[in-house]
């Protein structure tokens, strides 16, 4: 096994990677995020103390905050909490935040997201969109086309409600389109949509096709989802409690993988 | 519905005439089409009011022409097919479009009990801007047990733009039933195949996508456990699979992330098996117990450290208040 150890923190040693997440209402709910550097390693390895976490958070496309998370090694954790931010999120799902992972090379970071439901204490955690920054890699786009996102069943009853939310986490708009692969394999689409930089979007399954409510809940969720867009696309589906409100799904779909 | 507004209408760098302002950026006629060629959409409208037609405007400028990613807002921009730049290039030697055969096996965790239910939807979709491709497959899939053990094998044609489901609630299964859902296609392009897992009880759905090894000999849940979320409302269960063909050893730590003292179990598990923890019960009870003060996660580590021994986990929180259940992978 091939395991170099890290060098005391040395810019050229060191990555950055992006994620972008929505901001769930705070109103509701109190968020915050978790990252153990030392996952994916196969050891430890010293004590540089080269990761942290930076926050910037942004609603309706404005820049409305930022956080920075404490430094630690790769034995550490870092929680960062987002309870400072409550007044800018209330009720809506409209709030977008990126972080910027500086982390030590060869360690390939995730962070997940964790939010905990005021009421109930229901907890729920997803892992962050990491998108690597508005750097477009060619062969990834054409290979996974990663502007063209896929997420097979759709499961709406009495009880679930399934949405999309479209994160634009770059300085430029883009379009996308949402289609719907039904039972009997037609392909319905919604109009071109179009999202604003650093901005989110959400529309539940019966807002983008509501014509095809009754064909999506008689299909035993024999339906699938694709959101195209311009670029490549940071997109999340979540299912949510109806009666209640309460999250119990936030998943990304996946590339179409032409490999 | 949600804001759908035209963007011009919101920027304040906009005029709102659809002209911008000062600073550039803004608006749909400002934002990229192409980002391999780096073209907007005023640029395109431009070439075309020049050339005439969109096969014109792919000969000018090269659009569409790279990663194809843009098709489908081509296709929308001009009311024209945008041409097939990969017509006439055997699949091969264009990164299979299509179909080519293969055996990419993907894998993902089943449960029925009286807890939860499992169902399982795979996607034969084509991607829009491909356009009429014909993707038909065969799709194999396999359910094992808990030991490792085929319970059900079966296969099926999967025609283009159709959806698998595999559902526990419409299968004789022995209950309860821990396993294991594996998926093979006849083709090596995954396409839009990956598939996803919807866990439900009669109040709840949860799901995420197949856990292929994932090549992570040392994973962790990502939630932090003291004396306090033990006297809650949550409990966390965990999901552990072997797909390999050969036993695994692995070791559970429950660490505590301020000290480090843990608290940890190594065992094993033989070929293609699984195995379900209540983590409350088994894991963090017992390390808090010892370290009454401890915040602790869950560390699960193949011991070999051999990525391509990695067990595949998924990690559960059921809310016993609302009776909920909320999932995801790591």
């Amino acid at each position: 096994m091939d395991i170099q150890p890290y060098l005391e923190y040395d810019p050229s040693k060191v990555a950055e990677l992006q994620f972008a997440a929505p901001l769930l209402p705070t109103k509701e709910y109190s968020t915050f995020v978790t990252n153990f550097p030392g996952m994916n390693c196969f050891e430890p390895y010293g004590t540089s103390g080269n990761f942290f976490l930076s926050f910037t958070f942004y609603r309706g496309g404005k820049k409305v905050g930022e956080l920075h998370s404490n430094h630690v090694d790769e034995k550490g954790c870092i929680q960062s909490f987002f309870d400072e931010f409550t007044d800018f999120f209330p009720e809506s799902f409209d709030g977008l935040v990126i972080t910027h992972y500086h982390f030590a090379l060869n360690v390939p970071p995730e962070l997940y997201v964790s939010a905990v439901h005021k009421k109930t204490g229901a907890y729920v955690a997803f892992p962050a969109s990491a998108y690597m920054g508005d750097t477009i890699y060619i062969e990834g786009h054409a290979r996974h086309l990663e502007n063209t996102m896929f997420w097979p069943g759709i499961v709406a009853n009495e009880h679930s409600q399934e949405s999309v939310i479209i994160l634009n986490p770059y300085d430029v708009p883009f379009s996308y389109q949402v289609s719907l692969f039904l039972k009997d394999r037609k392909r319905e689409q919604t109009p071109i949509k179009k999202i604003r930089p650093f901005s989110s979007q959400t529309f539940s399954i019966d807002e983008l096709f509501p014509n095809y409510r009754d064909e999506i809940l008689a299909s035993d969720g024999m339906c699938s989802l694709c959101v195209a867009a311009q670029y490549k696309v940071v997109a999340l589906i979540m299912f949510k409690n109806r009666e209640t409100g309460i999250i119990t799904t936030i998943d990304h779909p996946h590339s179409y993988g032409m490999y | 519905m949600s804001e759908t507004t035209l963007i011009e209408a919101k920027n304040p760098a906009c005029d709102g005439k659809g002209g911008c302002g000062a600073k550039g950026a803004c608006g749909e006629e400002d934002s990229i089409v192409c980002y391999c060629f780096k073209l907007t959409t005023k640029m395109l409208k431009e070439a075309y009011k020049k050339h005439g037609s969109l096969k014109a405007v792919e000969a000018a400028t090269r659009v569409g022409s790279a990663c194809t990613g843009c098709k489908v807002i081509l296709h929308s921009l001009f009311g024209e097919a945008p041409s097939d730049h990969y017509a006439g290039i055997p699949a091969a030697a264009s990164g299979s479009l299509c179909l080519q055969p293969g055996h990419r096996t993907m894998k993902g965790f089943i449960i029925a009990n009286d807890q939860l239910e499992s169902a399982v939807y795979c996607s034969n979709a084509v991607a829009p801007q491909l356009g009429d491709c014909d993707s038909t497959t065969k799709i194999d899939w396999t359910l094992v047990d808990h030991r490792g053990t085929p319970v059900i094998m079966d296969s099926k044609t999967m025609r283009t733009n159709e959806t698998f489901v595999f559902d526990t609630r419409k299968v004789n299964l022995p209950r309860p039933f821990i396993g294991m859902f594996f998926v093979t296609l006849d083709r090596s392009n995954v396409g839009a195949s990956r598939f996803n897992i919807y866990w439900s009880n009669s109040k709840s759905i949860t799901a995420t996508h197949e856990n292929s090894s994932s090549g992570k000999p040392n994973t962790f849940v990502p939630i932090i456990i003291d004396k306090e979320f033990l006297a809650g409302q949550n409990t966390i269960y965990s999901a552990i699979m072997n797909p390999h063909p050969k036993t695994v050893e692995f070791r559970l730590s429950v660490f505590d992330i301020d000290t480090g003292d843990e608290v940890h179990w190594e065992s094993e598990l033989p070929a293609y098996a699984s195995i379900w923890i209540n983590s409350n019960e088994h894991l963090y009870k017992p390390a808090l117990k010892k370290y009454p003060k401890g915040r602790f996660a869950l560390r699960v580590l193949t011991t070999s450290l051999d990525m391509h021994s990695a067990l595949s986990n998924y990690f559960f929180v059921h809310n016993r208040k609302t009776d909920l259940w909320t999932s995801n992978h790591i």
